[in-house]
């Protein structure tokens, strides 16, 4: 049961985002909290898991009861033992890198014993049927079994009450009809929901009541009945999307010239990613005319996004053939005609405010101003035109970045699900602009948005098994119905997630070759090295990282015998530094790779190492990967926009290279850091108790073994 | 709430100054190409340099707090993977964390000294130490392999000269860099 009443203004802030607000919720009722972005939902969470004061700060007055318990002197992890959170963004909240770990980490934080957290960790993905998800990596994981895992996450603290944020923000279409059902079996076990949503069509079997917020307030409670009896035009006052998939309504759409021209033509387009088996896509073919709006829908992971970034030249196609407006194109030439819009809007903000990001590379002429004006004024972010972007909500931030589109000179444009975590009003300002940007250009959207796509697009083609297999009308509500039913089909995959590989080593024994190996690389013994560095490629390939293990010692053993075929400075050089360049980078790979980085992390703790040590730690583990992956969609984003195509003006301009090379990555990490710290204190990681293990660590005789095989190489190398 | 709460590091501070940390660890991975010739290793220092401020300042400025500065150290140092770079790039944490006592929190001098010195300390452990140890261990390869010949060439490489030469491009470049950090801070974080 939660009681509440709440006044709250944010440190800095001018206004209240809560005026006073109160409510009730009896134990076991399920209540959504809608409305507009930016009406405060969000924040009315944060003052019931204790986030506001503790964590962002600003003025608070009022109480909360959950249980009957009074929250005012609780820390924000002993109100997590009574309201565990859920929070909108399944990429970032993560503070382990394996599901099981993840599910462990709160238990663990409030220090339960070893086997009531392994019982608690093993219930939660047995009586969810998640059992397929059980100790896999969560960057194998798709958005929405990342969202299932943070619902499980929360269900191991044991709590009555589970606080959501928007958790369908990130998710697709199959996923969120899995969350559906996942919701349904909290319910059925009693428990209090409180959801903040905007996606509202797959909580009509869950919702007892619907509050509607406006401006800090709750301006209505409805129940489930009297809010499905909604008019559409009630919808649209209160700024709520659809309660029922079936009442979507197309509107009229200025038919395509029958003559326009086909803009893009994709022929047996094959790509494959690294040199897994098998193609993501196995040759697709569709084309594009001229000014249509054409939405691209498939089950998570089929290729859309992939094939998405193969037209605008960010991928480079295995087979098949990219044509624009009649003529065959490499990727360079794609790039230069095809924005794509990533669904990672963060990426693609290089400047310090929202009106020079849409003047960024354009000329700034007074038409060019009078233009821009109008957009942010029809986009209502006139107001928003001066804060930085980074300063701005996740919808405000997509909406720009559709602008920004609007705005280019880039004939063929590609959205990546640009309306993600949208209110209704922003739905419909966003669909409203595409269709304007229509004129001009020709689109592709990627999208699970069945609003979004009654709304903009012309046509609809469907991806599945690395094809294009299906196509629809977007004329009527019968051709959307037919979408629909094409939608329900995806299912997420059954497929069970990749295993962990079985570890050989206590975390302990691979510590001791990283400690060794710093102090052996930094002498000038080559015997010492190389003896060390044999051992360390041993245990490599005895723990199963054979094609390391192999590319470790092959590499030095071609340096080795260049070195002796061809006497010089250079080979000598090479193979001097080559094993003390690579055995700590090797190291680490055997203690973080896999599944490791759990397993060292529960060594350290082990050896009572400092809380704060570990948690700096768990961090590096799990987000080093992270980065690198980021990196990457930086320079796409770069890439796409067409700024510094060349090394030349990379060093023209070095230090706006750099900029736009470091800023989104440091202003993006602020926010990742707020969202898992957030993520992170509602499970207990500031709490003073004895922190537990969900693992448990034993030596083997291969430990052993190791441990003498280490002593005797290093007493090896200084008898040579 | 007292001073000395507001001033101590929250988990939030913690995990902002490890996550924009590394960063620079990313950055340091992503160029480690330039590892591959001996020239090049010498011109580390002075890209990193150049390189590493924006985020330098960006901690600086955002955590305000105790701890900081010598969290990104410790992160830096130990993605490293060398253990002079380490010593030192700690030490340079430490020294950091003292001026910044001094000076105050955010403090652009105290922030552009100890960046210099930062970067000027790592040199000494990601290449100058490094380097000499290697051309060190060369010339034994080379005695090993018989081509006592060649070991004139590995010890031009340690003339001292080279040493003072990348200390000062060092110092060039962190002022450089640092002078970014510091643009770009006022530019994205002012408010």
């Amino acid at each position: 049961m939660i009681d509440f009443e709440f006044e709250f203004q944010y440190a800095g802030e001018k206004r209240p985002t809560l005026q006073k607000i109160g409510g009730s919720i009896p134990a076991g009722r399920c209540v959504v909290l809608c409305g507009g972005s930016g009406c405060g939902k969000s924040t009315l969470l944060r003052c019931i898991n204790g986030l506001i004061p503790q964590f962002y700060e600003g003025t608070l007055k009022g109480f909360c009861r959950l249980n009957g318990q009074d929250t005012a002197d609780m820390r924000i992890g002993e109100i997590g033992e009574l309201a565990a959170s859920v929070f909108q963004d399944p990429r970032s909240q993560f503070f382990t890198v394996n599901s099981s770990g993840e599910v462990a980490f709160g238990p663990e934080n409030h220090g339960l014993p070893q086997d009531k957290i392994r019982q608690r960790v093993d219930e939660a993905f047995r009586i969810f049927h998640l059992e397929r998800l059980k100790n896999s990596n969560v960057y194998a994981l798709s958005s929405g079994e990342r969202q299932l895992i943070s619902i499980l996450s929360a269900w191991a603290m044991d709590t009555d009450i589970f606080l959501l944020d928007e958790p369908t923000a990130n998710l697709d279409f199959a996923a969120t009809q899995q969350l559906k059902q996942i919701l349904m079996a909290l319910k059925a076990q009693g428990k209090t929901l409180l959801l903040s949503e905007h996606r509202l069509y797959y909580l009509t079997d869950i919702a007892d009541e619907y509050w509607v917020m406006a401006d800090g307030e709750i301006k209505g409670k409805y129940t489930a009945a009297e809010a499905k009896a909604f008019s559409a035009a009630q919808r649209q006052a209160l700024s709520l999307r659809t309660l029922d998939l079936a009442e979507i309504s197309v509107p009229e759409k200025e038919p395509l010239a029958k003559t326009a021209p086909t803009a893009l033509a994709v022929s047996d387009v094959r790509y494959t990613y690294g040199r897994k088996a098998g193609d993501t896509l196995s040759g697709v073919s569709f084309s594009v005319r001229e000014h249509e709006i054409v939405g691209l829908v498939g089950a998570n992971g089929c290729g859309k996004t992939t094939i998405g970034k193969l037209i605008a030249g960010l991928y480079r196609p295995s087979g098949g053939r990219i044509t624009l407006f009649g003529k065959p194109q490499n990727p360079t030439q794609l790039q230069k005609q095809v924005l794509f819009i990533l669904q990672e809007a963060e990426f693609q903000f290089f400047t310090s405010s929202v009106l020079h990001e849409l003047q960024y590379g354009h000329g700034v002429t007074p038409e060019f101003e009078a233009k821009t004006e109008a957009l942010l004024k029809s986009m209502d972010m006139w107001d928003c035109r001066n804060r930085h972007p980074f300063s701005l909500s996740g919808g405000q931030m997509q909406r720009l970045t559709l602008m920004m589109a609007y705005l280019s000179d880039k004939p063929i444009v590609i959205l990546d699900e640009p309306t993600a975590g949208q209110d209704a009003e922003s739905l419909e300002r966003c669909a409203a602009l595409i269709r304007q940007m229509r004129k001009e250009k020709t689109i592709l959207i990627i999208t699970h948005d069945s609003e979004l796509i009654a709304g903009a697009c012309d046509r609809c083609i469907g991806l599945s098994g690395g094809r294009a297999e299906a196509e629809f009308s977007v004329q009527s509500e019968q051709n959307l119905q037919a979408v629909l039913r094409y939608m329900e089909r995806f299912r997420p995959s059954d497929a069970p997630a990749k295993k962990q590989h079985k570890e050989r080593f206590h975390p302990v024994t691979k510590l001791l070759y990283w400690l060794a190996l710093l102090v052996v690389i930094s002498t000038s013994d080559n015997h010492l090295v190389y003896a060390t560095y044999a051992a360390l490629i041993l245990l490599t390939a005895a723990d199963g990282w054979f094609g390391t293990a192999l590319a470790g010692g092959m590499g030095f053993g071609v340096l080795w015998a260049a070195n002796v075929l061809v006497p010089g400075t250079v080979f000598s050089f090479l193979l001097v530094l080559f094993p003390r360049i690579i055995a700590v980078g090797i190291s680490m790979r055997t203690l973080i790779g896999r599944n490791e980085a759990s397993r060292t992390l529960a060594a350290l703790r082990n050896l009572h190492l400092p809380e704060r040590l570990i948690m700096i730690a768990a961090v590096i583990f799990r987000f080093f990967p992270v980065l690198s992956g980021d990196m990457k969609l930086l320079r796409q984003s770069i890439r796409t926009r067409g700024v510094f195509t060349s090394p030349l003006q990379k060093l023209r301009a070095l230090p706006s290279y750099l900029e736009i090379l470091t800023v989104p990555m440091a202003l993006r990490v602020i926010r990742i850091a707020e969202t898992l710290s957030a993520s992170a204190e509602t499970r207990g990681i500031d709490l003073t108790c004895r922190k537990s293990n969900y693992l448990s660590l034993r030596f083997s005789a291969w430990d052993a073994v190791f441990c003498i095989l280490l002593a005797a190489s290093i007493a090896a190398g200084l008898i040579l | 709430m007292s001073t000395a709460t507001a001033n101590k590091l929250k988990v939030k501070d913690i995990i902002t100054v490890v996550l924009l940390a590394l960063i620079n660890v990313v950055i340091f991975f992503a160029s480690s190409v330039l590892y591959a010739t001996p020239i090049t290793i010498i011109l580390m220092p002075v890209f990193f340099a150049l390189l590493e401020g924006i985020v330098y300042f960006i901690i600086g400025t955002k955590v305000k707090k105790p701890g900081a500065i010598f969290i990104y150290s410790i992160v830096r140092a130990i993605m490293g993977g060398y253990l002079p770079y380490i010593i030192l790039f700690i030490l340079s944490g430490v020294i950091a964390e003292l001026l910044l006592r001094k000076m105050g929190y955010g403090n652009g001098k105290a922030l552009t000294i100890s960046y210099v010195l930062n970067q000027v300390l790592a040199a000494f452990g990601s290449t100058i130490i490094p380097y000499g140890i290697a051309a060190k261990a060369m010339a034994d390869q080379m005695v090993t392999d018989g081509r006592q010949d060649t070991i004139l060439a590995a010890s031009e490489m340690l003339q001292s000269w080279m040493s003072v030469a990348l200390a000062a491009g060092v110092i060039v470049a962190a002022l450089i860099g640092a002078a970014i950090g510091r643009g770009i801070v006022k530019k994205h974080l002012a408010a």
